[in-house]
């Protein structure tokens, strides 16, 4: 799966917790979940949640602990893609 | 150290997050889960050991300078009998908790001193008038004053002509916003 796709369907995933909308529109990398696109705590726990299920992996707490930006996530993601 | 953390009821309640086990299970310990299964109300127990744990996790955030993370469970979280207040332990440290609970709002703050908080409804202060508040209600003579937030995050008052630093924490959530600040003399 392309870095492209992954932070795409990442995007599509995040959107309904978003608080800041306009962190939406330049959506990349170093953009941060509650900096950027306040979302707060609980509902980066769906996200979370909601990454399991669109790429069928297992987030544990330790990759949980350090997924604050996309770019975290998409790492985190590519690993558990590669693991599994 | 001091830490505190809103939740509006109102936004909430609707989530019927006590009936989601993988999210239960990503935050709570099996402990915390039974006793959240075991009250009266789950859903607003679920949201009281949320707040506790924000609280908690706020003040040592603080009290390491630690940068941010998402690691709910590693907060255990314990209710005591009367209701109000509860405990955490994290990392070998523990830290006491004193709750509000109503209809409206859910509250938790933890600080080693008295605190002076004041919670906001239907209103969304600005950080000057949160700074006038603070000033006023600590009698705070200098009026230099300012809110600063550090690299993680973390709001202090700071007078850069003293270098005087006064450690304050703020949370808001839906209608609700509150802060809480060691009353000491200044």
């Amino acid at each position: 799966m392309s870095e492209k796709e992954i932070i795409d369907r990442l995007k599509k995933i995040v959107e309904p917790y978003v608080q800041r909308v306009e962190g939406l529109q330049n959506f990349q990398e170093n953009t941060d979940f509650l900096n950027d696109l306040e979302i707060n705590s609980a509902n980066l726990v769906d996200v979370v949640l909601d990454v399991e299920d669109e790429f069928d992996i297992e987030i544990d707490n330790d990759s949980l602990e350090g997924m604050l930006t996309v770019g975290d996530a998409k790492s985190i993601i590519q690993n558990k893609i590669k693991a599994g | 150290m001091i830490g505190n953390d809103i939740i509006d009821v109102r936004l909430i309640l609707s989530e019927r997050k006590s009936e989601n086990q993988r999210f239960m299970a990503k935050v709570f310990t099996e402990e915390e889960r039974s006793m959240i299964e075991k009250a009266d109300d789950p859903e607003t127990s679920l949201w009281l050991f949320w707040s506790i744990k924000e609280a908690a996790y706020k003040a040592h955030q603080r009290n390491f300078d630690l940068s941010r993370t998402l690691n709910p469970f590693s907060f255990k979280c314990k209710l005591k009998a009367s209701g109000k207040e509860g405990t955490v332990e994290v990392d070998g440290f523990t830290y006491d908790v004193q709750l509000e609970l109503n209809s409206e709002y859910i509250h938790c703050h933890t600080s080693s001193q008295t605190v002076f908080k004041k919670i906001y409804r239907k209103y969304k202060p600005t950080k000057e008038e949160i700074l006038k508040e603070i000033c006023t209600s600590l009698d705070l003579k200098s009026r230099n004053f300012r809110i600063e937030k550090d690299s993680n995050g973390i709001p202090s008052l700071v007078d850069p002509h003293t270098t005087k630093k006064l450690p304050f924490s703020l949370s808001h959530h839906g209608n609700f916003t509150a802060f809480v600040i060691p009353l000491i003399n200044s």
